[in-house]
């Protein structure tokens, strides 16, 4: 059975059943789908090579019709607004759990704070098993396939970060909550803005986490092809994010090529790597995203990524990096005003920007009277970075009412 | 033997001379024409704000507090000067304009209350702001809608959305917000009617979304309205718009209905024209659109409900307040 027939074929979810006879009918072949499916590590996942983010999921119908399309992984959070209800409410109405994989995060459904919301080190295990069972009770289902350790590398502070990772009562929690059949996998998550490749490297060689999910494109970072090896040899799963590089408007000369299958494209040319989440919000996105399931690079595909980066590269930020910031003399929390300034320009998700960015304590306000720019000459990619944290600032501030 | 190329016709002298001359006329009509401004062609003037005078809408005393100096106000082109950063939001939102009132007591030099009163056009973007600026804070009952925020409030009336700041620990918020809210009532109504949704029930959750409602990437600044109806929960949801607007809505469905060979059909019933959707992901829902409205549900067409959504679009049936 193709994987785009059998929700029709479900009897359990009514609309579908009610309306499988005309629209199966007529449902071209053609439509854009999972073709390829990867094995993660050591689990027993295959998973669809282009697969989820369902971080601004606007519906439960997105969810069926992405698992229609073949589509079998889903990252979620308690964070992610009402993410976890509606893949919840999906699941209900498809009634074959077993069919989709199901990913969520240990922390706590506010909204987003640096080394808050996501559990910290000090919760304890009641915490964390507490964070799962709030997730199911969402989700609707009875176990999580993965549960991720989420956002490592949010804070500048390597060891406390670190101490997170390896968290004795995370990990008692983690053990307690697969003997129970609530949790399959642990996993760990990161996009920086600090130390992301020290970390999931540390992940990896743990032997305590059987995936990993970090940011991965073509504009590279230098580091992460090790851990890609370590975790191949080791048997952990490696999933890609951020995988559009700032994902710009572009009026690119493509000669046929379309720059998010380029992108994609690349990434899954890395035999390591099990598989890649994308943010999904429109229809439109799934029919976009799918072309690139299962096909390789061509030669277009590489023009218009050395395109992209000629036009962008001078002004991309890779996260993961930190010289600019151990340059400043007034500790700006550089990477992560920047990243704030992606999801406010790409993302265009300007309320959750601004409200991270006002949490900050070491914002750019110390940029505006700044006239020493050692964050210039520190970034080996040589980026305007002064600029774009005043920019970053004036974009990003509520004014003082008062 | 080669064919004799075509000999070209050559007009006159005469001719040829007269076209010559016209070509200054010619340029000399465009040149006047340029002169004439045609304001249905382009608006230069700045949008006026619909704000109206300071005494209307900040009332010189407020529940014991005075108004202290001048409104300020301010339109499009420097709400930047004020909101730097989050000009951009406001006018993307609807803005029309924002006036700035600031309340003391006598003798006091610095303000106690500082009121920002935005006008965004119409209720449903001032809901708009509200539900985007609000998060997870606490509702209050000031106005048709508002939430606290830390020490101040922030509600809405109409078309407006007030944020309320307060640097007195003694004063209270909720207060000064219900005396504003009133005052502002007797300004613009109680209740913006195109607002609201027909009443289908008993109502359990309201929402805005921005954008992509469902989605759809044409389906935006939608009211997304939860129903209980006999036992089960209903959604709906209300978009607004001019008349051509919600006209290419209705081609935008049908566009999007086309494309993924989802079967619909339009049925005319009670003097409407609804459209039924055989929506595999979503499940069987219609939608109606109502001059410059257009409401959806998300359930069957039952007879029931579709006549009380044409009461409703021929004034006879009640509406469900926000």
């Amino acid at each position: 059975m193709k994987r785009r027939d059998f929700i029709k074929s479900s009897a359990a979810l009514p609309a579908i059943a009610a309306m499988s006879a005309s629209a199966s009918a007529q449902a071209k072949a053609d439509r854009p789908s999972v073709i390829s499916y990867r094995q993660v590590g050591r689990t027993d996942m295959r998973i669809s090579d282009i697969s989820c983010g369902a971080g601004r999921l606007p519906s439960a119908s997105l969810v069926l019709r992405a698992i229609d399309r073949g589509i079998n992984y889903f990252d979620t959070a308690p964070d992610y607004g009402r993410s976890e209800e509606y893949i919840g409410e999906a699941l209900a109405r498809m009634k074959q759990r077993d069919k989709v994989y199901i990913a969520s995060k240990f922390c706590d459904q506010v909204g987003f704070e640096a080394g808050v919301s996501h559990l910290q080190k000090g919760r304890g295990k009641a915490d964390y098993k507490a964070a799962v069972e709030a997730s199911l009770k969402r989700l609707k289902t009875d176990y999580l396939d993965v549960a991720f350790v989420h956002a490592m590398g949010e804070l500048k502070d390597y060891e406390r970060e670190r101490a997170r990772l390896l968290d004795e009562d995370m990990l008692a929690a983690a053990q307690e909550l697969k003997q129970e059949g609530k949790v399959r996998y642990l996993a760990v998550s990161s996009h920086g803005p600090y130390n992301m490749e020290q970390l999931m490297m540390a992940a990896v060689e743990s032997g305590h986490f059987d995936l990993v999910m970090m940011a991965f494109n073509f504009m590279k970072f230098p580091h992460v092809p090790d851990v890609l090896k370590e975790a191949q040899t080791r048997g952990v799963g490696v999933i890609a994010m951020k995988t559009l590089a700032g994902a710009r408007a572009m009026d690119l000369d493509a000669k046929g090529a379309v720059f998010e299958h380029a992108a994609f494209k690349w990434v899954l040319g890395h035999p390591e790597v099990s598989g890649l989440v994308v943010t999904m919000k429109r229809v439109r996105d799934i029919d976009l995203y799918l072309q690139a399931s299962g096909q390789a690079m061509t030669t277009a595909d590489r023009d218009i990524l050395d395109r992209y980066t000629a036009r962008f590269g001078g002004d991309y930020c890779r996260t993961g990096c930190s010289d600019c910031e151990v340059a400043c003399p007034a500790g700006v929390s550089i990477a992560s005003i920047l990243r704030y300034q992606m999801y406010f320009d790409q993302y265009e998700d300007e309320k959750r920007a601004m409200q991270s960015y006002a949490r900050l304590d070491d914002n750019a306000s110390a940029c505006l009277d700044c006239f020493v720019e050692t964050c210039v000459d520190a970034c080996p990619n040589r980026l305007p970075v002064s600029l774009k944290l005043r920019a970053a600032h004036a974009s990003l501030t509520f004014a003082d009412y008062a | 033997m080669a064919t004799p190329a075509p000999e070209s016709p050559t007009a006159p002298f005469g001719v040829r001379l007269a076209l010559i001359a016209l070509l200054p006329l010619l340029a000399l009509a465009l040149y006047l024409d340029g002169q004439y401004y045609d304001p249905d062609l382009v608006e230069l003037r700045p949008r006026q704000s619909v704000i109206g005078p300071d005494s209307a809408l900040f009332p010189e005393g407020l529940a014991g507090l005075q108004r202290a100096g001048a409104v300020r106000r301010f339109t499009e082109d420097n709400l930047y000067e004020y909101i730097n950063g989050h000009a951009e939001y406001f006018i993307s939102a609807g803005f029309r304009g924002l006036a700035v009132g600031e309340y003391g007591s006598v003798g006091d030099g610095q303000p106690a209350l500082v009121v920002n009163l935005y006008d965004l056009g119409e209720a449903l973007n001032a809901f708009g702001v509200l539900v985007d600026e609000a998060g997870e804070q606490e509702a209050v009952d000031i106005g048709a809608m508002g939430f606290r925020s830390g020490q101040g409030l922030s509600f809405i009336q109409g078309r407006f959305y007030v944020q309320m700041s307060l640097f007195d620990d003694a004063l209270t918020a909720e207060t000064f917000g219900a005396a504003l809210a009133r005052n502002l009532a007797g300004q613009v109504g109680e209740q913006d009617l195109a607002f609201h949704f027909p009443d289908l029930g008993v109502v359990t959750t309201t929402r805005f979304v921005k954008e992509y409602y469902r989605g759809l990437e044409f389906l935006n600044a939608v009211l997304e309205r939860g129903f209980e109806r006999d036992g089960h929960e209903i959604q709906a949801f209300l978009a607004r718009g001019t008349l051509q607007e919600i006209s290419a809505l209705v081609a935008n469905f049908e566009a999007f209905f086309h494309e993924d060979e989802m079967p619909y059909r339009r049925i005319d019933r009670d003097g409407l024209n609804f459209y039924l959707v055989d929506d595999p992901y979503e499940g069987e829902w219609f939608f109606v659109p109502l001059g410059e409205r257009l409401i959806g549900v998300y359930t069957s067409m039952e007879p029931a409900l579709t006549a009380q959504i044409a009461a409703f679009a021929h004034g006879r049936g009640s509406a469900s307040n926000p």
